[in-house]
């Protein structure tokens, strides 16, 4: 099944999942219109978890689960914001796998 | 009385296999528990519904699900390594009825709650 | 509830996946905030050497994650030092909590793990 969004003119192959199937292609315009398939609208908020979690990936190329995503966000954002709750409530559907999909990264394993 | 849970790496088709069956039966003989086989790496393409082996040949897969019947354990497998070995639990499934989708969590439960874990 | 577990690598870490799957059950172990401890022995020692880049032969280089271990908890890693030897490298990553130990040392230190997987 092929599955493709239509961004400046080109066209970007999603996975079935609606995860972008190479990470590369990622532009920050990209985030929003994924979103949107969702029916989520991305403050500030959404946007220092999705950079923190593409930075993340991009350095380690692993997609932070939950936990170490919250250990990691602890140093830079505070105790305020690196905990699950927070997290939840900006991502209802799971922050590692809506932040990781809204950054243009690979779906995180299933297994988990 | 010990608690189990046996890990399975290898894949059904090797002989390392038929070392599991055995165990299970000894770990019930001796009046243990097990409680539950999990299957990781190679070892998820017992799930298979379209594997076939020879009569003749020592039938793993069928081996392990009667046991899994008879004496009341799950088998887990975990459905990441089963994706990638061309596994699937959407229609139409090829994963066997008998066998759990399960991840690495289920792992982590499984060792929590076993006095010993053996990898096979 | 929580337990202990000993992942031990023994393979070097592009001929086979069992390095990455070896370090993926190992993070869901941290994840879940299991004690784990990931020892390097033979062959396995080859996925400690600095500047090696999995990309270059089209795998995904795993091995960067190693450097994101703390943030999974993981903070014990024992190296054989004979493997080291044996294979004439002479560093390996410089990562939080790694010990080179003897065969001997690396053994007393695995008794202190409930479990043990072997990849």
């Amino acid at each position: 099944m092929t599955n493709t969004l239509e961004f400046n003119g080109q066209d970007v192959a999603l996975d079935q999942a609606g995860y972008l199937k190479d990470h590369t292609q990622w532009h920050r315009d990209l985030a929003p219109l994924l979103a949107e398939k969702d029916e989520l609208t991305l403050t500030e908020a959404h946007w220092e978890v999705i950079n923190f979690v593409r930075e993340f990936y991009l350095k380690f190329n692993t997609s932070p689960a939950i936990r170490a995503l919250t250990k990691a966000m602890k140093e830079e954002f505070g105790e305020e914001k690196a905990n699950s709750r927070y997290l939840y409530r900006l991502f209802p559907e799971g922050p590692a796998k809506q932040a990781t999909k809204y950054a243009g990264l690979p779906k995180p394993a299933r297994c988990i | 009385m010990s608690t189990f849970c046996i890990v399975v790496t290898a894949p059904p088709h090797q002989n390392q296999s038929a070392t599991v069956i055995e165990l299970i039966e000894a770990i019930y003989e001796q009046g243990h528990n097990l409680n539950g086989v999990f299957l990781y790496q190679d070892a998820v393409l017992a799930a298979n519904t379209l594997t076939n082996m020879p009569s003749d040949e020592f039938n793993f897969i069928e081996s392990l699900k009667t046991k899994s019947k008879n004496l009341g354990f799950a088998i887990h497998l975990c459905i990441t390594a089963a994706e990638k070995r061309g596994l699937t639990d959407q229609p139409p499934s090829n994963i066997d009825a008998a066998f759990t989708i399960s991840g690495l969590g289920e792992m982590v439960e499984l060792s929590n709650g076993a006095d010993r874990v053996i990898q096979l | 509830m929580s337990t202990s577990i000993a992942v031990i690598n023994t393979k070097a870490p592009f001929s086979t996946s069992d390095g990455k799957d070896a370090l993926d059950l190992a993070l869901i172990f941290g994840s879940y905030e299991q004690e784990v401890g990931l020892f390097f022995i033979g062959d396995g020692v080859w996925q400690l050497v600095s500047n090696t880049d999995g990309s270059l032969l089209n795998i995904k280089d795993y091995l960067k994650t190693l450097d994101a271990l703390e943030f999974y908890d993981i903070e014990q890693l024992f190296v054989c030092k004979q493997s080291i030897d044996a294979r004439s490298i002479n560093a390996v990553k410089e990562l939080e909590g790694i010990t080179l130990l003897e065969a001997k040392e690396l053994q007393t230190q695995l008794t202190n793990y409930k479990h043990v997987l072997r990849f």
